[in-house]
């Protein structure tokens, strides 16, 4: 079979090449961004619990409605956080929207406490209240 | 000759000195605003005969031989509010006040049945970790109340956490309470109740519904940290049919700081290692063996009914002796180990009012001396009588948490409601500074005072009873007296408008309580001296310019006349420029203005936009003090305006922020002098926007109802009359 010229052979190749730099860009984007954000209930939800399993709770914290952060500061959040229970899993289970406020069934898996190791993984299922504040979906504690 | 002057003249030194240490007795204070903190002149202060109204700053001196005296606090738009003190022998007591904002006078929603509920203690304390030691375990208390209905024993009360189901799932106190003598199953406390159950009928005479050992944490179940969350309530009838629910608030902290001192790495250890070097005991051997002490194994505690070992000091005793000096003797000392600086535990009427923990409690040394001089901990606490007069004290021998109203003029509420019920537990005393706190009171009054509305549980009461709060209490006059005399007591229930200006309509209205339940058949307003109105309400237009302080007085059917209270108007001269207030239909912004021009423009012109709300304050141009600048900045992305007083702000905001806020120039002519009437400037917290206000009603109502929007940002100027 001959050889095909070398432009010919930059000619097939241009379009493998730039869906190839596209995959990269795209991934690399999606490594960079971390968390959904907030436009959507299912976006919160995920940004919430995702950063709480990392122990990342700034970023949890960044989920709340105004009402929660101005009684509780971040750094008060944060500091009692991480004494309590550390998220392992979660997995929504189900959200309905109703205008402006959301409510979202989800099962939630604990690791075991510190001091009682051993002992298994605590699943427990939880409601979450979600209020649409400036176009954006933060999870409602009062 | 010479020596005789020198004795004449030693003897008048000392006859001065005696005269001026007699006039040095008194009583001398200040009276501030409780939501601002601002000064309030013209507040009567009266011991029952003398009485002295506050200056300028909001201070006050009454002369008062030496004894004991209850004394009143009025001011017009302000709540009548009780002290007692003592004045010793040679030397002057000090008295200082936090008035609260007269009752919002509204209409209540109709509900059949009424229930009110509360925590006993307003914060109980619990651990993240019971690893190595236990001091508390997870133990919350809620009581409640019915009313409007059947008996109590017809009803039954449950309640439940929405969002705290599962406290295994962030404390590992079930994991080590067998260690601690408690054979527990998950999620349930010491007494047997768990995170949802039925409230127990505890006194069928008073009532009183109770769920006690309620073992929640301070973190929801999806690990939100939530030390005020809330227990829903659920009432029903003999059928089983839901006749009343209710939220309240159940608080609950772990924050003890015993890493301030303890180390960061592990404070519990640190602890045990101490007390086993202390005591020889062998504390952190038997914890990382797993199995942990209680402290109440060895020290007596009454929080835990446990008594100790013989010879083993109370843990009371033992803690604070033990921390003696180590934390200074004021709330942040005390917040070192209690809950503490993120769970401000503290914020009832009376930490609003600048008490601490000392002024009640005492200090640390206090704390620990006291059990030496006989003082058993939690159960001989802080008595309300310490301050309070003898109409609002507990009931004798029995602590605040447990007593009941006993002088109230309708003799079927007394010995059934508790004082809890309408004012909430201890260091949570209603009107808290914690919007969480709220939930009852928003519930059935709309706002976060006391419960003081008759119509919650008297539907349909006419509106002269149901505001009448301070009714309940027989005996709170401004001669003081105990609840067994016949006492006759008159009220200013309101002095409208607060400074009006010359020839506009001044209403009065007033009302009497009467400890025997006679009917008033005499009321006198004086104007100073001079009489102006012998009804309960009573309107007038012919105040002059200056200050009028005016007197109510009331008559019974016996003859008594109840002693005087007063209220401070100061009616401003007739000169005076109207201020604007426009309200943005689009955003909700706000606009003032002065310049009649610029309000004739914005009516015909812009209308459809900027909706005109009428006058907001009148400014008395004669007074020269009203001739300080007031600038105004219109915000450069929002569209909304920021007024100043203040020059170093002003130069501020141009010099920084010129690009955020456009500078507008003078607006009009203000006073900085705190002498005047305060107009108040409030800050959107969620948009950035600014409101003021010159109406201490509506000042009042936005910082008891809308705090979670509107921050308090003091006194933005004053107006002078």
């Amino acid at each position: 079979m001959p050889a095909l010229p070398r432009e010919k052979v930059w000619q097939v190749r241009k379009p493998i090449m730039l869906v190839v730099l596209l995959v990269a860009v795209l991934a690399l984007s999606a490594c960079t961004r971390t968390y959904p954000g907030f436009g959507s209930p299912a976006a919160t939800l995920k940004t919430y619990f995702m950063s709480s399993q990392k122990a990342d709770y700034s970023a949890t914290w960044s989920c709340y409605s105004r009402q929660y952060q101005a009684a509780v500061p971040e750094g008060d959040f944060a500091s009692h956080r991480k004494r309590a229970g550390a998220l392992k899993g979660y997995h929504v289970e189900s959200v309905s929207v109703n205008g402006d406020s959301a409510a979202a069934l989800v099962s939630l898996t604990f690791a075991p406490i510190a001091g009682a190791a051993g002992s298994p993984p605590t699943v427990t299922k939880v409601r979450e209240n979600l209020v649409r504040e400036s176009g954006s979906w933060k999870i409602k504690v009062w | 000759m010479k020596r005789a002057l020198l004795t004449a003249l030693f003897a008048t030194v000392l006859c001065l000195a005696f005269a001026q240490s007699a006039l040095a007795v008194g009583i001398t204070g200040t009276v501030k605003d409780i939501n601002t903190g601002a000064p309030i002149p013209g507040a009567a202060v009266i011991d029952g005969g003398a009485s002295a109204v506050t200056d300028a700053s909001g201070a006050y001196t009454l002369a008062a031989a030496p004894g004991d005296y209850t004394l009143s606090a009025a001011k017009a738009g302000y709540l009548t509010t009780y002290q007692i003190c003592t004045v010793s022998a040679g030397s002057s007591a000090r008295v200082d006040w936090f008035l609260t904002t007269a009752y919002p006078a509204k209409p209540v929603p109709a509900k059949k049945i009424t229930v009110l509920a509360w925590n006993d203690l307003g914060m109980h304390c619990d651990q993240d970790s019971y690893k190595y030691f236990m001091v508390l375990p997870p133990f919350n208390t809620l009581h409640a109340q019915v009313f409007g209905g059947e008996d109590a024993a017809k009803y039954t009360i449950s309640y439940s956490f929405a969002k705290k189901q599962d406290s295994t799932l962030h404390t590992d106190f079930w994991t080590y309470a067998s260690s601690f003598g408690y054979n527990l199953p998950k999620n349930v406390g010491l007494t047997g109740n768990g995170l949802s159950g039925q409230m127990k009928l505890e006194n069928a005479q008073t009532g009183l519904f109770t769920a006690s050992g309620i073992p929640v944490t301070p973190y929801d179940d999806d690990g939100t940290w939530d030390p005020y969350g809330q227990a829903t309530l659920v009432v029903k009838d003999v059928a089983g049919t839901v006749v009343a629910t209710t939220n309240v608030v159940v608080p609950v902290s772990t924050e003890m700081s015993c890493s301030n001192c303890h180390g960061t790495a592990n404070p519990a250890v640190d602890i045990l290692t101490k007390h086993d070097a202390s005591n020889g005991t062998s504390l952190l051997a038997d914890a990382n063996a797993g199995h942990p002490h209680s402290c109440s194994e060895c020290h007596s505690d009454n929080a835990l009914a446990a008594p100790g070992k013989a010879g083993v000091e109370s843990l009371s005793y033992a803690m604070h002796k033990r921390h003696d000096g180590k934390v200074s003797s004021d709330t942040d000392g005390c917040y070192t180990c209690h809950p503490g600086p993120k769970t401000e535990c503290m914020r009832g009427i009376m930490a609003r009012a600048g008490k601490g923990c000392v002024d009640c409690h005492g200090t640390t040394t206090t704390l620990w001396t006291s059990v030496d001089a006989g003082r058993k901990p939690w159960l001989d606490e802080p008595k309300c009588s310490q301050c309070h007069d003898a109409a609002h004290g507990e009931n004798a021998g029995t602590l605040y948490r447990n007593s009941v109203l006993k002088n109230s003029v309708a003799g079927d509420m007394n010995g059934k409601i508790y004082c809890e019920a309408c004012h909430n537990g201890t260091h949570a005393e209603y009107a808290t500074n914690n919007p969480a706190d709220a939930v009852i009171t928003q519930t059935y009054q709309g706002d976060n005072y006391w419960i003081y509305n008759c119509q919650i549980c008297h539907k349909g009461s006419d509106s002269e009873t149901a505001f009448s709060g301070q009714a309940m209490h027989r005996g709170a006059t401004a001669g003081g007296g105990g609840t067994e005399s016949h006492t006759v007591a008159g009220f200013i229930d309101s002095a409208t408008p607060n400074h009006p200006a010359v020839g506009q309509p001044v209403s009065f209205s007033g009302h009497a309580t009467d400890s025997l339940g006679h009917s008033a058949i005499g009321y006198q307003w004086l104007d100073g001296a001079t009489p102006i109105s012998t009804a309960a309400s009573f309107s007038t237009t012919s105040l002059t310019a200056g200050v009028h302080t005016i007197h109510f007085r009331v008559q019974c059917s016996s003859g008594i006349w109840s002693p005087d209270v007063i209220a401070s108007i100061t009616v401003a001269s007739s000169q005076v420029g109207n201020v604007y207030r426009f309200r943005n239909l689009k955003n909700g912004y706000y606009l003032w203005t002065a310049d009649e021009n610029e309000k004739t423009a914005i009516i015909n012109t812009l209308s459809s936009t900027w909706n005109y709300e009428g006058v907001a304050y009148r400014i008395n141009t004669a007074n020269p003090l009203n001739s300080s600048p007031l600038w105004r900045f219109r915000s450069v992305l929002g569209g909304f305006y920021l007024f100043s007083a203040d020059a170093s702000e002003k130069s501020t905001i141009i010099a920084t922020l010129s690009r955020t806020w456009a500078y507008e120039g003078f607006a009009y002519s203000v006073s900085t002098d705190p002498s005047g009437f305060p107009v108040w400037r409030f800050r959107n917290k969620l948009d950035g926007t600014y409101l003021l206000s010159a109406d201490p009603a509506e000042k009042d109502n936005i910082a008891a109802t809308l705090q979670g929007t509107w921050e308090l940002e003091g006194p933005a100027f004053y107006l002078a009359p």
